[in-house]
């Protein structure tokens, strides 16, 4: 891991979050519940179907995802920065590094409970 | 420890009484339920009024970038000397550590402790009544929007969406006062529309020579630098067959020609202009897909920033939204492009692969917006190597199909197929030309039996009338021989066809065919010619009675000769 962050990726989130944040998204992916990718990250925001997103710290340059915290805080929707985005890409489930992930919202869904407490989490950063 | 705290009246510095307190962090909200147990808490120690709206208005902009203002720093100068601060932002804090050298605290204790005092704040700070508090947050709120309006770096954009709405306008305007020269000038000297073709140059063609009776003594080498033009030019005015002007006319198109330069003068400015902007608050879609793409992109989107949160998807089909949307409610195909299809990258991909093109290009522009619209930096970096990666994919794209042409070899068989069928077709056509030449000699074999059976059957007929059953024997003989003659003819056919397929294989040409038909022809012609002769000598020698038989004799050959 680098051992300087980029002050822009704010909330970042710490070892211990990190982990539940990917086990989360890796529980999403099987459920297809997850968007990989910036892109479909931004669309899901502009639908109003996302529960919350999901970046990489470590993007180079930072500046190609942080219209994404502007949209979330349009649409008051928790988001959270992870330090790597290998590891992201790997909870995704692709070979690829994946720098944004949404988890969009699906009534009825067996991650209902658990994506709550994590968006709880998620929004304690902020305060 | 002190806490610096802002408010709309000004800066507060409150002591820390009891800073066990800070360290039950849970529990801090409790002391700030009530006036009096706040005091215990913390009380005040300094305050810094605001002199009047604008002071208020600077301090509170540069607190929110994070900076002291001199006021706020001669404050702290005063009354903290060697005291630990606590700040609600940690940015201001590292600033006034850096420049005064005082030591500043931010973590969740001070948040909350900042609750609580916000919570209470009109009790703990004398003289500043709920009732005066309220007034003061509205007018410093709405100062502070009124300049962030004024002065907004992300609003920087708007001067480009106004160039290059401007600059459209400009070019419609110049093509119809361009064209209403033409037409107007046009009445008098309607040879120059084609002599010159350019708009500018017609126009300063038009302006120096007026009445085109001048144009003989003019000079318009630095106008049109083709000599032949000019040469052109003056021979057409001569001979033109346009109707004559005053001067007031002339004077008119003058006029119009001024407007025509000028506009065209200031549509190249402002391109200019537009050209430097978008370099400067852009540099990386510039590089990607040009300045007129990019700016009517930003133009199209409302802002840089409203484009920057636009998916890749979205940008591709950006200015096609007609279509896009006929197409959903008819369940068509999409479109592929947008704005983005004047970009030069899509205009050098072939029509195959311009979709492929169109859809890579927007999501490399997507990112390219998104840096140069929250980056800090001007580098465009991102936007050349992003166009580099996108032109050695078409150069891929390309040389693949390149590929594919040379697979065109593959239809040489399918051509000496069809030559084969040629030759086959040719074979057919000679053979029965071919086959017909044998029955011909089938005549000149039986011109002597017959006479030599013409004398016997007349020594017959001497003798005894009554025997007919002689006759019928010798015309089973003679079909006998015609038989044999057949069978002969059979077995030289085929000999005769083979000669034919080799000579048609010695020459592969059609030329050398047409000889043998001809012979065959030429060969039958004279067979007939024969045969014609035979019969008149035989017609000439016989007698009446005679001559019933041979004509039942003819009939006889005839029905052989169809049976043939």
């Amino acid at each position: 891991m680098e051992s300087v962050v980029n002050p822009k990726a704010y909330p970042l989130a710490d070892a211990q979050l990190t982990m539940g944040i990917l086990d989360i998204i890796q529980q999403a992916a099987n459920y297809k519940q997850l968007k990989k990718g910036a892109n479909e990250a931004t669309k899901t925001l502009n639908r109003g179907i996302s529960e919350f997103v999901v970046m990489a710290a470590d993007t180079e340059p930072l500046e190609i995802l942080l219209h994404l915290p502007l949209l979330a805080e349009d649409k008051n929707v928790p988001y959270v920065f992870v330090p790597s985005k290998q590891a992201l890409g790997r909870a995704c489930g692709v070979t690829r590094p994946v720098i944004a992930c949404s988890v969009t919202s699906n009534e009825g869904s067996q991650l209902k409970l658990q994506i709550q407490g994590l968006k709880d989490s998620i929004e304690k950063l902020l305060i | 420890m002190l806490v610096l705290f802002e408010t709309p009246a000004g800066f507060a510095l409150f002591k820390v009484l009891d800073e066990g307190k800070l360290d039950k962090v849970e529990d801090l909200w409790k002391e700030f339920t009530t006036s009096d147990s706040a005091r215990k808490v913390v009380e005040l120690k300094a305050f810094n009024k605001f002199e009047n709206t604008s002071d208020a208005l600077s301090a509170a902009t540069l607190i929110i970038d994070s900076k002291p203002s001199k006021g706020l720093r001669k404050f702290l100068q005063k009354h903290c000397e060697g005291e630990t601060l606590a700040v609600a932002d940690s940015k201001l804090g590292n600033a006034i550590k850096e420049k005064l050298k005082i030591d500043c605290l931010h973590n969740s204790a001070v948040m909350e402790l900042m609750r609580g005092l916000r919570n209470q704040l009109t009790e703990l700070i004398t003289g500043l009544g709920a009732q005066d508090l309220g007034p003061m947050s509205l007018g410093l709120s709405h100062s502070l929007s009124r300049y962030k309006l004024k002065f907004s770096p992300e609003k920087v954009d708007t001067m480009i969406i106004q160039a290059i709405g401007l600059l459209d306008d400009l070019d419609k305007e110049l093509n119809t006062y361009a064209m209403r020269v033409r037409e107007w000038y046009g009445w008098h000297f309607p040879e120059l529309t084609k002599i010159v073709t350019d708009n500018i140059q017609y126009a300063k063609v038009v302006k120096m020579m007026g009445n085109r009776t001048n144009a003989v003594n003019l000079d318009f080498s630095e106008i049109l630098s083709d000599e032949e033009l000019e040469t052109q030019l003056k021979e057409a005015a001569v001979i033109s067959m346009g109707t004559e002007v005053s001067d007031l006319d002339l004077s008119n198109i003058r006029e119009l020609c001024d407007q025509v330069l000028a506009l065209s003068e200031y549509r190249a400015q402002l391109y200019d202009y537009l050209k430097s902007r978008m370099n400067t608050i852009a540099p990386n879609l510039t590089a990607l897909v040009g300045e007129l793409v990019g700016a009517r992109l930003i133009a199209h989107g409302g802002s840089l920033l409203n484009l920057a949160k636009q998916p890749g998807s979205t940008i591709q089909i950006l200015g096609a939204e007609k279509a896009l949307f006929r197409a959903l409610k008819t369940k068509h195909s999409t479109p592929k492009y947008g704005l983005i299809y004047h970009a030069s990258l899509i205009g050098k991909a072939s029509q195959k692969h311009k979709g492929k093109i169109s859809r890579s290009l927007a999501a490399k522009t997507a990112l390219a917006i998104r840096y140069d619209a929250l980056g800090d930096g001007e580098d465009n970096s991102i936007g050349t190597e992003s166009r580099l990666k996108l032109e050695t994919r078409l150069q891929v794209l390309e040389g693949r199909e390149l590929g594919k042409s040379a697979g065109s070899t593959k239809g040489k068989p399918k051509i000496e197929v069809y030559e084969k069928d040629r030759k086959q077709g040719a074979g057919a056509l000679t053979t029965p030309a071919k086959t017909y030449n044998p029955a011909a000699d089938l005549v000149l074999t039986e011109e002597t039996p017959k006479k030599s059976e013409l004398a016997s059957k007349k020594r017959k007929h001497h003798e005894v009338q009554t025997e007919p059953s002689a006759e019928l024997a010798e015309g089973a003989v003679q079909e006998d021989r015609k038989k044999k003659k057949k069978n002969k003819e059979s077995e030289e056919a085929p000999a005769a066809e083979g000669d034919g397929e080799k000579k048609k294989k010695k020459k592969s040409k059609d030329v050398g065919e047409e000889p043998a038909v001809a012979a065959a022809a030429a060969t039958e012609g004279e067979k007939k010619k024969k045969k014609k002769k035979s019969d008149a000598d035989g017609e000439g020698v016989t007698t009446q009675t005679e001559e019933s038989g041979k004509k039942d004799k003819k009939k006889k050959k005839k029905r052989h000769a169809d049976d043939e």
